[in-house]
């Protein structure tokens, strides 16, 4: 454990390095994660309340995936406009988009903190966007300009603090992977504990707490997607983890790394646990 | 997990408040319940064991989704509380659904039953693998198995020097558990357990409430577990009923989170299900 893991390297004024990376396997990994996080996006929209009609800014659009399930819950008669500081990524929205048959969304590549919209929007939504901000109280607050009052606010950010809570003595592989997550993520400037964050981020907003859950996939079963997809998360991440001197490809071994993973559940009886991440939904105050 | 032979004392109690608590439970668990029942296959038609079914909740909305041609049985050791379970189903006009006083484990059932089903139950249980061995024997081939616990260990990680009230309700909460014989750990046991029965492989998923706006059942919800768990409290000498001063404990924990600005974590649950090879 490195000693930064449990402060909040929150205090800089500059965004986290994307901790992830830009690369094409980025991409796919970004698709995946939606395969397995996307039904708890998915209600916490509906609960959140977003329905037919209704134009929803999307902040940290990435792939389109957010946008895609927002698409569907707005219908033809509603839009989304998805934002990312990434231009290139959204080639790959774009024409997700496009092979979906949507015609109500719109990408635009940009700062959601900076950019001017014609009109208000009737919800905004973010997931896993806020970890990444300097400052993301106040880039909430920006954020909420944005947001007819009345209008629904709902986002999903992990908690990381949450995920030492897992560790055990009989399964050394799974502890030492969430002590790279938690250091790699600490060192780039993302913020740890930006999923508990998100009822202080609302409430010093001026919106009322938020209701929230607390959700972690996890498996066990030898078919379980999840060994693979944490693999895929730690070919992302090794570019900084090797940066960072806080582990090698050998030591991280992204090739054998799921079936270790599934070996070790085997052995120890004790479930995988894939990133904690809590949704948070709210209406600015009308 | 404790090693010993016999059940955990029933940590909650047995009052009427206890009664009301397990139904405020199940707004705040519902959604988690049907999900689980949902992804696990249970279906219209089906003839469906509920295990530990308390004030009803778990059997009322299995019967929802078994339907009038279905029936649940619904078994508790407490025949007191069956008695709201009861009353509770007539009023929600089912009469598919039967709730018979006793232990699961022991008492003569029929064995072709399409699916077993508890929630909150294990934990309690001396051996939940040995129980779910036993459960399985009473289902047909091909039936399902569907068991949500709680994962209290889970509790200690939410320590935080701006929550003293909660810190204290974390302490005083898993030492009453673990000195009743509850296992803290029941849910992600479940995995191990499931095998262990000789059960396939489950479905696991992990989720907890957290909140809470105004208005939000949570404050009551966790106030009233205390008001549950001050009788063992109080005989453990873990703490006094003046200490936990339950009156206005859901009103403290609501300032706290209002005033440290860190949202309220109830109890994380794991659901689990598989089904038997047809």
């Amino acid at each position: 454990m490195t000693k930064n893991r449990s402060e909040n390297p929150n205090t800089s004024r500059r965004d986290a390095t994307y901790t992830l990376g830009r690369t094409s396997h980025e991409t796919t990994r970004l698709i995946e994660q939606s395969r397995i996080y996307g039904e708890s996006t998915h209600r916490l929209c509906k609960r959140a309340g977003i329905i037919k009609g209704m134009r929803v800014l999307e902040i940290g659009s990435g792939a389109g995936d957010v946008a895609l399930t927002l698409a569907e819950l707005v219908g033809p008669t509603g839009q989304v406009v998805g934002v990312d500081i990434n231009a290139d990524i959204l080639d790959t929205a774009r024409q997700r988009a496009a092979d979906a048959g949507l015609r109500n969304t719109e990408f635009i590549a940009g700062d959601a903190r900076n950019l001017d919209f014609f009109d208000q929007f009737d919800a905004i939504v973010g997931r896993f966007v806020l970890m990444y901000m300097a400052e993301p109280t106040k880039a909430f607050a920006k954020l909420m300009t944005h947001v007819k009052r009345g209008g629904i606010v709902a986002f999903q950010e992990p908690e990381y603090t949450l995920y030492p809570a897992i560790q055990h003595p009989r399964t050394p592989l799974m502890n030492q992977l969430i002590t790279w997550i938690l250091d790699v993520f600490a060192h780039s400037g993302a913020h740890l504990d930006m999923g508990i964050g998100l009822h202080k981020t609302f409430v010093d907003a001026g919106l009322p707490p938020p209701t929230m859950h607390l959700e972690s996939p996890i498996g066990a079963a030898k078919t379980w997607a999840g060994y693979r997809y944490m693999a895929t998360i730690f070919q992302s991440l090794l570019p900084l983890l090797e940066k960072y001197n806080l582990a090698t490809a050998e030591e991280v071994g992204v090739d054998t790394l799921a079936a270790r993973i599934r070996q070790e559940v085997d052995t120890s009886k004790r479930p995988f646990f894939l990133p904690p991440h809590i949704t948070a939904y709210s209406t600015r105050r009308s | 997990m404790s090693n010993q032979n016999r059940d955990a004392e029933y940590t909650m109690g047995r009052s009427e408040e206890e009664t009301q608590r397990l139904i405020e439970q199940s707004q705040l668990y519902d959604d988690v319940t049907r999900r689980f029942f949902l992804r696990s296959g249970i279906a219209k038609g089906m003839k469906v064991l509920d295990v530990g079914s308390g004030a009803g909740d778990v059997a009322l909305t299995v019967a929802e989704f078994v339907g009038p041609e279905g029936n649940v049985v619904g078994i508790d050791v407490n025949p007191d509380i069956l008695k709201t379970a009861e009353a509770r189903a007539d009023e929600t006009g089912y009469s598919n659904v039967e709730f018979i006083a006793g232990d699961a484990r022991t008492l003569e059932l029929p064995d072709d039953f399409d699916a077993i089903v508890g929630r909150l139950v294990l934990l309690y249980m001396a051996d939940p693998a040995e129980a779910l061995r036993h459960l399985a024997t009473h289902l047909r081939p091909g039936g399902i198995v569907a068991f949500q616990d709680t994962e209290l260990a889970l509790y200690r990680t939410v320590i935080h020097p701006d929550t003293p009230l909660i810190n204290q309700l974390v302490e005083w909460g898993l030492t009453v558990f673990e000195r009743s014989g509850a296992h803290l750990n029941m849910g992600t046991e479940l995995y191990r357990v499931f095998v262990e029965a000789g059960l396939p492989e489950p479905t696991l998923h992990f989720e907890a409430p957290m909140g809470g706006p105004e208005g939000w059942p949570g404050f009551e919800y966790l106030a009233n577990s205390f008001r549950s768990l001050v009788p063992l409290m109080e005989a453990y000498d873990i703490a006094t009923a003046e200490e936990i001063d339950i009156d206005t404990l859901a009103d403290r924990i609501q300032a706290e989170v209002t005033t440290s600005k860190r949202p309220l974590l109830l109890p994380p649950h794991i659901t689990a299900y598989a089904s038997l090879p047809a």
